[in-house]
């Protein structure tokens, strides 16, 4: 072979080379979280009583007599004797997998278990039993994850991994959205009041998504709200579900309504016939985290930035809601960064984040006065009870003392571990 | 088109006609504008080499702008042999540090709002092909290259996934490798 002949036939054989080397690899290294399974047999097995455990990853909470629940995100329920606001004593945990939301309704425990609505009797709280199990009625919570197939989920483990594939993208991000988001709402928040058929039901805050009345309990889920009859309170069972939007992240209710908050927006649901919550108004708002209370004439929204809701606004709406199929804005004061609230008669309280838990005077809604602050603790929730509110914050669990509201005084707090 | 570029190069490149090498030891400086041809994508590149020559061996160190999906910096050093025919067919190696210097809208954005951009890092750069010079005179000359070239660089960014119980910000990190035919035109002086 002619010399010629063979760098012509070695530029032909790298032109080949070239052409077909074209492609363009990436590696990937990230982390999930994948979930192990356990049969729903085994799980129930698993919810009972046992000894209190330092709080560690608290979640939402409900109060009813002298007892505070409080979850444990994913693990359980801490059972809180708080008879003495001065000493309250974590008495009992109570192990309930993939727990979430809580309510109680007379002495019985309503928690979710993934996706089954766990019922736990709490007659003797350090010897609880589970009572019931309803299973299926939560089958979102974890996007289609435990979709189930006669099987909870019982841990989520850390998986580190790398994965090498082909990239033949241009690499123009600017439409991208690579990044799952869900909502962290499942933290710091509490359910709500209420009774009925002469069983009494718990007391929760802002940021439920539990909420008791009467003898129906309603759950709103990331788009829905779902209605249990708790007639009999040992044996609650699901009626049925309502599509109320996106983004919906809490439920307040007030006599006959439920105020739902969603990312952007409330919506007013009627109960007057319990079965079948019926819209009777919307708000509006800038794309937010937005708990809501109300009482008979407003309603009381905070909207906050800095969250997976997004946004750019830190303020607290006030609402007419006199006619609840037209809710109008009457007044916004600007706030730090408002998290969950709540209303006793003419007290009105916000967790403002950082800047702590402020106390107003709203006795006019349109001209809210600033009473009091409790400053120095970053403040996520509230339940004001008769003078003693619980006080859910970034490091501890507080009971303050405001019967002065110009003066809050912290009474005791229960640290949560890190 | 690639085809019809590659017939000219090799054409070129087997003139047989003698051109004559220094003996001496001379600098050259040797800018050149690249097209680069890789996966799905076409870009281009701006390279400018200087360094010594010794009789037909070429040793020289340069930077450019690569835009190719990530743009960057190449910074390489480049080593030649130039052949004695007229066209002077030469073949080149080049190897060095990929400089990341990504546009805005390269940049990985997070689906979450607070969330901010992505960093890139640093990586390696090679390259080699064949070339010949289309028009010489003295010392200067106007040179066609076909090459094969691998960038690297490496993005980095924060991510919010659920870990069972609540959103939790993990990172994420993407290794990325691009490789491309290179075709080039450059300007000795």
């Amino acid at each position: 072979m002619k010399p010629i002949t063979a760098i012509a036939c070695g530029l032909a054989l790298a032109a080949a080379a070239f052409f077909s080397c074209t492609k363009d690899t990436v590696t990937e290294t990230y982390t999930f979280y994948r979930p192990v399974f356990e049969t729903s047999d085994a799980a129930r097995n698993g919810i009972k009583s046992a000894a209190p455990q330092p709080v560690t990853n608290p979640g939402k909470l409900a109060i009813k007599g002298h007892y505070l629940y409080l979850t444990e995100l994913g693990k359980g329920v801490h059972i809180i004797d708080y008879s003495n606001p001065r000493t309250p004593k974590n008495i009992a945990f109570v192990a309930v997998p993939g727990n979430a939301d809580v309510a109680v309704r007379g002495n019985y425990l309503y928690a979710d278990c993934y996706t089954a609505l766990a019922v736990i009797d709490i007659t003797t709280p350090e010897s609880v039993k589970l009572q019931n199990f309803v299973n299926r009625v939560f089958p979102d919570r974890f996007s289609g994850l435990a979709s189930d197939t006669g099987k909870v989920i019982i841990k989520w483990e850390k998986v580190d991994t790398t994965i090498s594939r082909r990239f033949s993208e241009s690499f123009d991000k600017t439409q991208d959205g690579r990044v799952i988001v869900y909502n962290d709402m499942v933290a710091y928040s509490s359910n709500s009041a209420g009774s009925g058929g002469g069983v009494t039901n718990s007391k929760g805050g802002s940021m439920a998504r539990f909420a008791l009345v009467d003898d129906r309990m309603y759950a709103v889920g990331l788009s829905d709200l779902k209605v249990f009859n708790t007639v009999d309170p040992a044996a609650p069972f699901y009626v049925k579900t309502a599509q109320v939007g996106t983004g919906i992240e809490t439920i307040f209710p007030f006599k006959n309504n439920l105020f739902i908050g969603s990312q952007t927006g409330m919506f007013i649901y009627n109960i007057d016939s319990k079965d079948n919550p019926a819209l009777k108004g919307t708000f509006t708002h800038a794309r937010s985290c937005d708990p809501v209370v109300a009482d008979d004439t407003h309603a009381y929204v905070t909207l906050r930035s800095g969250t997976v809701c997004a946004g750019n606004t830190n303020q607290l709406d006030v609402l007419d809601v006199t006619s609840v199929t037209s809710p109008s804005l009457i007044k916004t004061y600007l706030m730090s960064n408002p998290h969950g609230l709540a209303k006793e008669g003419g007290l009105l309280f916000i967790c403002d984040g950082a800047a702590g838990l402020k106390i107003y005077d709203a006795a006019k809604p349109e001209d809210i006065k600033p009473l009091g602050t409790l400053k120095d603790i970053f403040a996520y929730d509230i339940i004001p009870l008769n003078g003693v509110a619980l006080l859910s914050a970034k490091d501890a669990f507080y009971f303050v003392d405001y019967t002065n509201a110009a003066n809050p005084v912290i009474l005791s707090q229960l640290s949560i571990t890190k | 088109m690639r085809a019809l570029l590659l017939l000219c190069i090799f054409s070129m490149a087997t003139r047989k006609v003698l051109y004559a090498q220094k003996d001496t030891v001379a600098w050259f400086t040797q800018p050149g504008v690249t097209l680069l041809n890789g996966d799905k994508y076409t870009s281009a590149a701006i390279t400018a080499v200087t360094g010594v020559h010794y009789k037909q061996w070429y040793l020289g160190v340069g930077a450019g702008i690569d835009y190719y999906k990530v743009r960057s910096i190449p910074l390489l050093a480049e080593l030649r042999f130039e052949s004695k025919l007229k066209a002077a067919p030469f073949v080149y190696a080049r190897a060095g540090y990929n400089v990341a210097w990504a546009l805005e809208h390269q940049h990985t954005k997070p689906y979450v709002f607070w969330g901010t951009n992505s960093v890139f890092n640093n990586g390696k750069y090679a390259a080699a092909g064949l070339g010949c010079y289309v028009y010489r005179k003295d010392d200067t000359g106007v040179a066609l290259t076909l090459g094969y070239s691998a960038k690297g660089v490496t993005e980095l960014y924060d991510e919010t996934i659920w870990n069972g119980t609540r959103t939790v910000t993990e990172s994420r990190k993407l290794d990325y490798v691009f490789r491309r035919l290179d075709i080039g035109v450059s300007y000795r002086f």
